[in-house]
């Protein structure tokens, strides 16, 4: 018998059992940081700019591109802002390159799949 | 929808995802700084340190003095690094043990009563608080176990470890 564990998230009484009866704790690898901290940021993007497209029927006009822009702004601003503290939290450049990935993608594709309309 | 619509939708939505991030990033700071600060905060290494625990264990008969061969051992070593964590009952940030690896070895004492364990290199290359060996002989009536710990970036090569067995038919 032998347990698995992540790391930082043993549970004390495992431990007082494996080392009482001589059984091996394996730690799992550690996700990485950017995982654990980055990629909610950039799944919280996609989550926002899919709803701006969705609302916008994937038509890109003026107003699409004003408001997408405005949301994409608001994410990187909500990040920047922390560097002095203006909003609570801890600035982390690898946040912004997932926002920026997060909102850049379903952009890439609703601006392909579609022209541009001066009013949708 | 028309567009005046669309624009109030879209307002709306932005403002609800930056009131979500911001209730998160709240609810992550409710006792003092945030995870990924905590992180960066505790006992940073200034560069990369690899602990690799040479331990020698000798083993001899209490009575007589002789050395037994034979003798199974289960050894543990676990590496722990610093992580800052916030202790609600004193209301202070508490660097807690952070477990981040482990490593088991089977070793068997030679004629001269010795057990050698080389660990592989275990790497510390952001915070490093401590390194515990436990160390048993796996004997079903009595159990002969040491417990070794090393802080503070110790040296933790070569080290020897002596168990004085009570009797050798114990074992």
């Amino acid at each position: 018998m032998q347990f698995y564990v992540q790391p930082g998230r043993e549970i004390e009484i495992i431990k007082i059992i494996s080392e009482q009866f001589y059984l091996p704790v394996f730690i799992l690898p550690d996700m990485p940081n950017i995982l654990k901290y980055s990629l909610s940021d950039g799944l919280w993007m996609l989550a926002l700019s899919m709803t701006i497209i969705l609302i916008w029927e994937f038509k890109a006009c003026r107003s699409f591109y004003v408001m997408y822009s405005l949301s994409l702004l608001a994410a990187l601003g909500f990040e920047i802002f922390q560097i002095n503290q203006l909003i609570p939290g801890t600035f982390d450049p690898f946040d912004c390159i997932a926002i920026l990935i997060g909102g850049g993608i379903p952009f890439y594709f609703t601006y392909k799949s579609s022209s541009y309309e001066p009013t949708c | 929808m028309n567009q005046p619509v669309k624009s109030v939708a879209s307002f709306v939505v932005i403002l609800m995802f930056l009131l979500f991030g911001l209730a998160s990033e709240l609810q992550d700071q409710a006792f003092g700084p945030g995870n990924k600060y905590k992180e960066e905060l505790c006992g940073e290494l200034a560069s990369v340190i690899t602990y690799e625990p040479n331990i020698t264990i000798n083993i001899f008969d209490h009575k007589n003095k002789e050395p037994l061969e034979g003798v199974k051992f289960l050894v543990n070593i676990y590496y722990y690094k610093g992580n800052i964590k916030f202790d609600s009952a004193s209301e202070m940030m508490v660097c807690e043990k952070k477990l981040s690896g482990s490593s088991t070895f089977y070793p068997i004492s030679d004629e001269n009563g010795l057990a050698i364990v080389r660990s592989n290199p275990y790497l510390f290359n952001l915070r490093m608080d401590m390194v515990k060996v436990l160390i048993y002989i796996t004997d079903s009536q009595e159990i002969f176990g040491k417990q070794i710990f090393f802080r503070n970036h110790q040296n933790t090569s070569d080290i020897e470890v002596t168990f004085a067995v009570l009797e050798q038919g114990l074992l």
